[in-house]
């Protein structure tokens, strides 16, 4: 069951969830969606909506308690959820990269930042020398402005900046055709915030290369994202063009996402959104958002809405919309 | 690691290196009664040729027992740095120092072989079993920890009379056999090997345990670090993960301990030697004890506190050499 | 001491036997301790023997029903030997223990709770004690005291055993001084002491429990070390002075196994109830190592 030419990598009805000693957590329970080639898709939500499950999850790095509770994930043919752990392998990095939330532990603190580089290239099989390696890392550290002598030191001797940056030099170096950045601006200053985002958007025009944007900052994705998906509560509740969404959001949730940034130079009210997301071990009945939303009908409470396509390419699940 | 790291380190080891001289020096001293002259006057009484009067007067003279403490406390330390140990009396007229150097080869050969092999074996064994929990290495793993909390001399005996007494596969002692002619030095290095099979199993199979257990807990403790998870993404072949991102961050930490634990298998390696009759410093040792042999009782204990002290502080400053958490904080 | 006072350390007393009752390591611990001291004891009891005097039965007799262990070569009865020795062995290791872990306890709280120039004195002090190699210095020592008796050797050994529980003790008194209600003691105008005996201590009782097991082992290390080399008490027995002679008469390659491994056992058994009792403190302390 291949996928349209466009479409890089297809989830369907992915389920992730947590054992607990109670009922079990459900982080990601039934999340849809497409990345196609060639683009940026974002994925805004709030702490614990379950978008860094998700990312972990497409790579099946799912550890105990979590567990994969059904769904498929598609690359072109394959099934990643079913593949072998051998298939598996040649598909992460290669294919697919991630750059974890959390710069400060994720590089191997006994080890060169040229020698992570140069570990991944070999167990995949590339034979680039030691010089094309360097070569190649060099071009990328240019765009990402890090300076050379990164290459040798330890992530210790690095700043919290610099590190999430040779993570982002790390998981392009094998020119993947999808990377997974999750959060990659969120521990940063706004300067270095800056230089991220303009190199993502460079490696999506130089090289196609597709790239999940993470991040619970709108306004992040609005910047470079060309499609966006509203994830709360642990399911999707919008999906569509950027544009599209900011200028017409149809989620209720949506709205009050947008009205809660302020936008410098108009004096407007920002409102936040009263109340908490819910407990997922035992998650309301009907919509997940209705505990939180102001325009209820009696049905939101009773019947989960179904992600359904309002306008060409931008869909929503809520009962408003039928 | 900073200066004041290395100033600390070194405050310590000098003041341990001073006190060792000082109760060496203060020992005999405190005791009512010289006990070396006590010592002597026995032995001459017993008729031992011990030259008498030339010999004690000739420590006088280097103690310099006729002057006040603090002047002899000088002498003392000066003697000792030119390397004089004094005289040894049970094997008169021989230098304390020659029958050192002739028995710390021994030794040393001893320790290094089996300290290292067990520090390694237990890091890797330990490493192993927390990577990876099977049915088979918690076994093994279980065997060595009750092992280690047998003792030296319980480990020792047992294993001279499994396997040099019952099944006579080893020699019962000594570090080699007496009279032998060699054809090559292959034999001769085999006859060695062959006599520090036990004594050397005695110390590592007492070592391996409290190392496994250690280097599991750590092992343990870095499966759920970030960059594990990182190399899990990268696609990595299983035997990169375990050597370079969990073995080596398992075992550098434990380098350190290998200071701490060093005094324990030191002492554990004289009773080994004296169970063994291994012709080693603490063999020698032992023997001077049942002989009342002070200099030679006095020079080798500090040879040992010398030695394990100096080797404490060399591994304290190298450490962070190896490590680039330390080196660069 | 008022009502109050007492009340509250007759709970935290209550609160700590019941996970005494509850915790297996520290129940199997005890009893093999306590079974120990009790077959040696009984044993002294019934023996008609003396287990010093040379040639006070013939020598090298294998067991039988007079003899239950045999004799050794010096003609003396080897049962009695291991019950007075496990007895005596297990004195001086606890009055060592003991007395070494007063030591610590001091040195711990004074440095860690008082902290400054004296305190930096004091970790350089317990520095050069722990980088020592104790049983060498140890050898030193007791090779010039003439004569070795018990309370002399348990104060050598006492000597140096402090050092590696004073350095962790020192540690958990350094972070207990961060903890709120100390700081609170501390504005409530409570003197240090107070503070200490009142607030601290019986915070980490568990702790302490363990460290105390960890001096008594040790303690028992360095003594049977110092024995084995002859370097124990002359006039009575104990276990390590047992295999002293064991060794000096080739007791192993003699095939005398029931002279060397009856103590050997007897002190396996020994430090095995000392770690399960150490261990069950730990759990105790440190509720987190259960699941391992």
């Amino acid at each position: 069951m291949s996928l349209e030419e466009n479409n890089l990598l297809k989830v369907e009805d992915l389920r992730v969830y947590y054992r607990t000693r109670s009922n079990p957590v459900k982080a990601v329970d039934g999340v849809s969606f497409i990345v196609k080639r060639g683009e940026i898709f974002g994925v805004v939500g709030e702490s614990g909506c379950g978008k860094s499950t998700l990312a972990g999850a497409i790579l099946r790095l799912i550890e105990p308690p979590a567990y994969i509770n059904g769904g498929r994930v598609l690359l072109k043919d394959l099934n990643l959820l079913e593949a072998d752990e051998e298939t598996l392998n040649k598909v992460r990095w290669k294919e697919i990269a991630l750059v974890p939330q959390s710069a400060m532990n994720a590089l191997n603190p006994v080890m060169k930042i040229f020698d992570q580089i140069k570990d991944v290239i070999i167990d995949h099989k590339c034979n680039f020398s030691e010089k094309e390696i360097r070569e190649k890392s060099k071009e990328i550290m240019d765009k990402l402005m890090l300076p050379s002598y990164v290459l040798n030191a330890y992530p210790c001797q690095l700043s919290g900046g610099m590190r999430q940056r040779a993570l982002l030099l790390l998981s392009f170096i094998l020119n993947p055709s999808l990377v997974i950045a999750d959060e990659p601006t969120s521990a940063v200053d706004v300067i270095t915030q800056r230089k991220i985002l303009e190199f993502l958007d460079i490696q999506k025009r130089e090289y196609g290369t597709s790239i999940m944007l993470i991040t619970h900052d709108i306004a992040v994705a609005a910047e470079i994202a060309d499609r966006i998906m509203v994830m709360y509560a642990g399911k999707t509740l919008e999906i569509g063009d950027t544009s599209k969404v900011f200028e017409n959001p149809l989620h209720p949730y949506t709205k009050a996402l947008m009205e809660a940034v302020p936008i410098l130079g108009i004096k407007k009210e920002v409102k936040g959104l009263s109340g908490l997301p819910p407990d997922l071990r035992a998650p309301p009945t009907g919509c997940r958002f209705s505990p939180r939303c102001k325009c209820l009908s009696e049905k939101c409470k009773l019947e989960e809405p179904e992600l359904l396509e309002v306008e060409d390419g931008h869909f929503v699940s809520c009962h408003i919309y039928k | 690691m900073g200066l004041p790291y290395i100033v600390r380190r070194s405050i310590v080891y000098v003041l341990s290196l001073f006190g060792g001289l000082l109760i060496n020096f203060l020992a005999p001293r405190l005791v009512p009664g010289n006990p070396l002259q006590t010592r002597l006057m026995e032995l001459q009484r017993m008729g031992v040729r011990v030259a008498g009067k030339e010999f004690i007067e000739k420590y006088m003279r280097i103690f310099g027992l006729d002057q006040p403490a603090h002047i002899q406390f000088i002498n003392y330390l000066s003697s000792i740095f030119q390397g004089n140990l004094g005289v040894s009396i049970t094997r008169f007229p021989a230098e304390v120092k020659d029958v050192i150097a002739a028995h710390l080869p021994w030794t040393l050969g001893l320790l290094f072989s089996s300290y290292f092999i067990c520090f390694f074996v237990g890091v890797i064994l330990g490493a192993l079993v927390g990577w990876k929990s099977t049915k088979m290495r918690n076994i093994v793993l279980m065997i060595f920890i009750v092992l280690s909390q047998m003792q030296y001399y319980t480990i020792a005996m047992s294993l001279i009379y499994l396997f040099a007494f019952l099944f006579p596969i080893f020699p019962t002692g000594s570090a080699y056999s007496l009279g032998a002619k060699y054809e090559t030095i292959f034999h001769q290095l085999a006859d060695i090997i062959w006599h520090a099979f036990l004594p050397a199993l005695s110390i590592i199979l007492i070592g391996i345990g409290g190392w496994s257990l250690a280097a599991r807990g750590l092992m343990v403790s870095v499966k759920g670090e970030d960059y594990l998870l990182l190399a899990k993404a990268k696609g990595l072949s299983n035997r990169r993960k375990f050597l370079y991102y969990g073995l080596k961050n398992t075992l550098l930490p434990q380098v350190t301990d290998l200071a701490i634990t060093l005094g324990f298998v030191v002492a554990g390696s004289i009773l080994v030697e004296v169970i063994f009759r291994y012709p080693g410093m603490g063999f020698v040792l032992y023997r001077a004890i049942l002989a009342l042999d002070y200099p030679l009782i006095q020079g080798i204990a500090l040879m040992y506190v010398f030695g394990v002290t100096t080797a404490g502080f060399l591994i304290d400053l190298t450490y962070p050499l190896i490590d680039p958490r330390v080196r660069y904080e | 001491m008022n009502m109050a006072n007492v009340k509250y350390t007759l709970k935290r007393l209550s609160i700590n036997i019941r996970n005494i009752k509850e915790n297996s390591y520290i129940l199997a611990g005890l009893c093999l301790l306590i079974s120990i001291v009790l077959f040696a004891f009984i044993g002294i009891l019934i023996t008609p023997y003396d287990p010093v005097k040379i040639g006070s039965v013939p020598s090298d007799l294998p067991p039988s029903f007079n003899h239950l262990l045999g004799t050794d070569s010096l003609g003396r009865d080897l049962f009695t030997q291991l019950c007075f020795g496990t007895l005596t062995s297990l004195q001086i290791g606890f009055l060592a223990g003991i007395i070494g872990f007063f030591i610590a306890l001091i040195v711990a709280f004074v440095g860690g709770y008082y902290g400054g120039t004296l305190d930096s004195i004091l970790t350089i002090l317990t520095e050069v004690f722990l980088t020592t190699p104790t049983l060498v210095i140890l050898i030193i020592i007791a090779s010039v005291v003439e004569r070795v008796e018990i309370p002399i050797m348990a104060t050598i050994i006492a000597a140096f055993a402090w050092a590696w529980p004073s350095k962790t003790i020192r540690a958990q008194v350094l972070s207990l001084k961060e903890r709120g209600f100390i700081y609170l003691s501390k504005l409530s105008g409570l003197s240090g002491l107070e503070i200490i005996f009142k607030h601290m201590i019986p915070n980490i009782l568990p702790f302490l429990g363990s460290y105390f097991a960890v001096v008594v082992s040790a303690a028992m290390l360095s003594e049977v070390g110092l024995e084995v080399l002859g370097l124990g008490p002359r006039h009575t027995i104990t276990l390590g002075m047992m295999l002293h002679w064991a060794m000096m008469h080739a007791a192993v390659t003699r095939n005398l196994i029931w002279w060397w491994l009856p103590p050997c056992i007897m002190l396996f058994l020994i430090f095995l109830s000392l770690f399960l009792i150490q261990r069950g403190l730990d759990i105790i302390a440190n509720p987190r190592l259960k699941g391992e």
